[in-house]
């Protein structure tokens, strides 16, 4: 499903604007990032794209057509994950995944075979009769985005899905999304700690104070703001640690020290250019440090924001 | 189950089919069946059982004569078991032995002897004014022989010949020749009054089930979605707000609904077999908007409260309001008294009382206003139960903003002005004033929950907020003012109720309740701020007072008594005016210091 926002707008008091004049083209089947700091409007854009508030201006348009014209119409193709994922604690997740297919009108066979389906997607087949309240936080995770594919909808939105979650947790996530994917479904989730969407996205958004600061393909964005970042590895085969006094006495912040393929590794970020990094260079050697290469390493996804996001945290 | 869950409407599907997962249905059905059994047979066992608990019971609830009473009439001595019967038999023989009973000695046949002997001496002394008592009055004197002897004073010729009741009970001591007899007290009800206790319990369980537990029920599972902020990935499913709301409330409705269909099948038969179905229907319709009502007032309470309060702490206050309301309404029941029959407008529990009992006993006649009172609440039920539930839609919608827009308010206000009006009784020695300003009282709360609907609200801060304070004192005031005009076109109006003084009362009253009921909805809640907005609260009370001895005036008054205080001493007077001023700008400028704008 294609999304499209066209400059939307919200106001919760008819003054202060929570979203504003915001303008997105999402692309059937890709999985888009929205990020932003707390209170940057993240979930208010949500919730509007799951057609569960409406736009104070602009309009939500899915696969070409307005979305607030039918908003029941529209649920039925949308599996939405908000903020807070809350779970009824006393409920199977049979039970919370036929309470969902029903409040999406589902006829009983569909739905007890949608449920049976579901299940094994996400390896639940086994806590089928289990209390919610008895399973694993990852566990509970996979209900809540079970739920939302149940009624195979075409877009799914998740609003801060990784939140609470152990790394095993945002791995299994990771994966679970992976499949859902496959299987052709638009995503669009938020979130405000980058590293869970660096590589996972395909187009991503950065919002501040509700406006949209860019937007467009995660590769296309690094590029953009490669500038700004001087992260550089070091390789040496001896001097390593004379290395690490050198570099104590000059303005650079070591990241990671380690070996890899034999050889001592430093990675650091310089602050200043690359003439800076070149003098270094050259004092390391003269120093008698054996370096057998330097590079500068690509910029993230989260080098990129925090430079625009500089000074800008709502 | 499956196949009647299978009728349900979509929206109800969902939530019904929880309430009734995993066995739970198959549990419920067999419980209610267990419950309709044992209304059965203790409504059997209250009409058939000898023993003194069923007795007492009986005689408490009416429908049993008080023993002494039974006695008296029939002068014989009831005994409960076979010594006490023994005992009454042995003194009976007594009696026949020697004419009397020993001196000192008590039996429950010598004092009925003695109440006896003393009819018989009144009838022996007291002429009969209709000849066809003379026989009797003969024969008592024949029995009591020495009428000059008299054991107790008083008043010997005063025996009540007009009084049927009092000639049926000199017979029947005749008859015994002054001798009472002794029987074994047995129940004196049949299998059909069995029926209507028992149609009477299953009445008093579907009445408890549609006011008390479902409302309950649907309040605690309501702030229970709330507290755990579930509620909001229903929002986001293919059921509108309204649909949603509905939906809730049918999940813990529908497992009411299985412990009350056997209750209802008993209640209907039990009222087809007393000939009352038409009264029946009444109650059951009266019930249905009732239970409706207060169904999803309790869903709107759990809303709007479930994320400040607990559930449990919700249900418990909701339990306790509705304990206290049946309290009232049965109590006001049992006293019978016309003037306040019109108060089930205002008071359902007793309109619903009253339709109950009609259905199996008899209401009096005198109380049949209580009618009037039902139906119009009926017909008032189900206009605020709507407007309740597009209030409770627009909330579980979750976009903010007011609850009921102006028209809705309006609708309900004059509803409420409608059933006020209705409840207040025609007093003889009442003016319109008072039905204008006690229903103005009446109305206070009503009216208040109403302005708090119309109180735009948000997730937001209430800072970031705008609140229209001077619209809604006019809005408020309008309903004030509708009330007024109400009373004066269809009751009449007086020029007292009018003076300039009691009407700036009554502003100052309006004005400052509007400004507490839109403080509690826009306003955070805090300790200091709280107790002082219930100081002011309770100063109406003394401004309302104020009005009312200003519009009551049947001769003019002193100017110098427009602040009362002033009467008990000059200072008390000056705090009086300070207050009456300090007091709406205290709670002016604590919602413009909370607001982002009141205008």
């Amino acid at each position: 499903m294609r999304v499209e926002l066209e400059n939307v707008g919200k106001t919760y008091d008819g003054d202060s604007w929570a979203v504003r004049d915001l303008k997105l083209d999402i692309q059937s089947g890709a999985i888009f990032g929205l990020i932003g700091p707390n209170g940057a409007g993240k979930s208010t854009t949500l919730r509007m794209m799951a057609t569960v508030m409406t736009p104070t201006e602009g309009q939500v348009r899915l696969d070409g057509q307005d979305s607030n014209s039918d908003p029941l119409a529209a649920r039925r193709r949308i599996g939405f994950l908000g903020d807070g994922n809350p779970l009824y604690k006393d409920m199977t997740p049979a039970d919370y995944l036929r309470l969902f297919g029903q409040c999406f009108r589902m006829g009983k066979a569909e739905l007890e075979a949608a449920i049976d389906e579901t299940l094994t997607t996400f390896d639940l087949t086994a806590k089928r009769d289990t209390v919610c309240g008895d399973l694993s936080k990852g566990m509970r995770q996979r209900v809540l985005i079970a739920r939302c594919l149940l009624h195979k909808p075409k877009l799914l939105i998740l609003d801060e899905p990784a939140d609470g979650l152990d790394p095993r947790g945002r791995s299994e996530l990771r994966r679970t999304l992976d499949r859902v994917r496959d299987s052709g479904v638009t995503i669009v989730i938020s979130s405000h700690i980058l590293r869970e969407l660096d590589d996972l996205c395909d187009q991503v958004a950065i919002i501040q104070g509700g406006r949209l600061v860019v937007s467009g393909n995660v590769d296309s964005i690094i590029d953009s703001h490669e500038v700004s970042r001087f992260v550089y590895e070091l390789r040496t085969i001896e001097g390593h640690e004379r290395a690490l006094e050198l570099l104590a006495g000059h303005r650079v912040l070591v990241e990671h020290t380690g070996e890899s393929e034999g050889q001592k590794l430093i990675r650091m970020q310089v602050q200043g250019d690359e003439a800076l990094m070149a003098s270094i260079l050259a004092e390391l050697i003269s120093a008698g440090v054996k370096v057998v290469t330097c590079s500068r390493l690509r910029s993230r996804l989260e080098d990129v924001y925090d430079r625009i996001s500089a000074d800008k945290v709502n | 189950m499956n196949a009647l869950l299978s009728k349900l409407p979509a929206f109800a599907l969902p939530f019904v089919t929880r309430s009734l997962r995993g066995g739970r249905g198959r549990r419920y059905v067999i419980f209610s069946l267990i419950l309709a059994f044992v209304t059965s047979v203790v409504g059997m066992w209250l009409t058939l059982g000898s023993g003194s608990l069923e007795q007492g019971l009986r005689t408490d609830l009416g429908v049993e004569e008080y023993e002494y009473e039974v006695e008296r009439r029939s002068f014989t001595v009831l005994t409960h078991d076979p010594f006490e019967h023994q005992q009454a038999k042995s003194e009976v023989a007594t009696l026949r032995a020697n004419g009397d009973h020993p001196d000192g000695t008590y039996g429950q046949a010598y004092d009925l002897f003695e109440q006896g002997r003393a009819m018989l001496r009144q009838a022996a002394l007291s002429p009969s004014p209709d000849p066809a008592h003379n026989q009797l009055h003969l024969q008592a004197a024949a029995l009591i022989g020495d009428t000059s002897y008299n054991q107790y004073g008083g008043w010997d010729d005063s025996f009540a010949w007009h009084d049927a009741a009092e000639v049926r009970v000199l017979e029947a001591v005749l008859a015994n020749d002054g001798i009472p007899q002794v029987g074994a007290y047995s129940s004196p009800l049949g299998v059909s009054d069995g029926l209507k206790l028992v149609g009477l319990f299953a009445g008093l369980l579907l009445a408890g089930f549609a006011t008390v537990f479902a409302p309950l029920l649907v309040a605690v599972q309501q702030a229970q979605e709330r507290h755990e902020n579930t509620l909001m990935p229903l929002t986001g499913t293919a059921l509108s707000p309204r649909e949603l709301a509905v939906g809730l409330a049918a999940g813990p409705s529908f497992v009411i609904g299985i412990f009350a269909a056997p209750q209802l099948a008993i209640f209907l038969i039990c009222a087809l077999f007393v000939g009352e179905i038409f009264v029946a229907g009444a109650l059951l319709a009266a019930l249905a908007a009732t239970g409706a009502l207060f169904i999803f007032g309790a869903q709107l309470l759990g809303q709007l409260m479930g994320d400040k309060r607990t559930p449990g702490i919700i249900g418990i206050a909701l339990m306790c309001l509705t304990c206290v309301a049946w309290l009232a309404g049965v109590g006001l029941l049992g006293s019978n008294e016309d003037e306040i029959a019109g108060f089930a407008a205002v008071l359902p529990h007793l309109g619903l009382s009253a339709l109950l009992g009609e259905v199996f006993f008899d209401i009096p006649a005198s109380f049949s206003r209580v009618f009037v009172g039902a139906f119009v609440w009926t017909c008032g039920a189900v206009i605020l139960g709507w407007l309740t539930l597009n209030a409770l839609a627009r909330r579980v919608e979750g976009n903010g903003g007011v609850l009921l827009d102006r028209w809705s308010a309006l609708i309900g206000a004059l509803t409420c002005i409608a059933l006020v009006n209705v409840a207040i009784p025609d007093l003889n020695h009442s003016e319109a004033f008072v039905r204008q300003y006690i229903g103005l009282a009446m109305l206070a709360l009503p009216l208040a929950l109403l302005l708090m609907a119309r109180v735009p609200t948000g997730d937001g801060h209430p800072r970031m907020r705008a609140v229209p304070v001077p619209a809604l004192l006019l809005e408020f005031g309008g309903w004030g003012v509708l009330h007024f005009v109400t009373v004066a076109v269809v009751f009449g109006s007086s020029i007292s109720s009018l003076h300039p003084v009691a009407l700036g009362w009554l502003m100052w009253c309006t004005a400052v309740l509007a400004l507490i009921a839109i403080r509690i909805v826009a306003v955070p809640s805090k300790v200091a701020a709280n107790l002082w907005a219930g100081f002011c609260a309770m100063s109406l009370t003394v401004g309302f007072a104020q009005a009312v001895f200003w519009a009551e005036a049947s001769q003019p008054r002193d100017l110098g008594e427009v602040f009362a205080m002033t009467e008990l001493s000059p200072v008390l007077g000056l705090v009086q005016v300070a207050l009456t001023i300090w007091i709406p700008v205290s709670l002016v400028r604590h919602l413009r210091k909370s607001l982002r704008a009141i205008s």
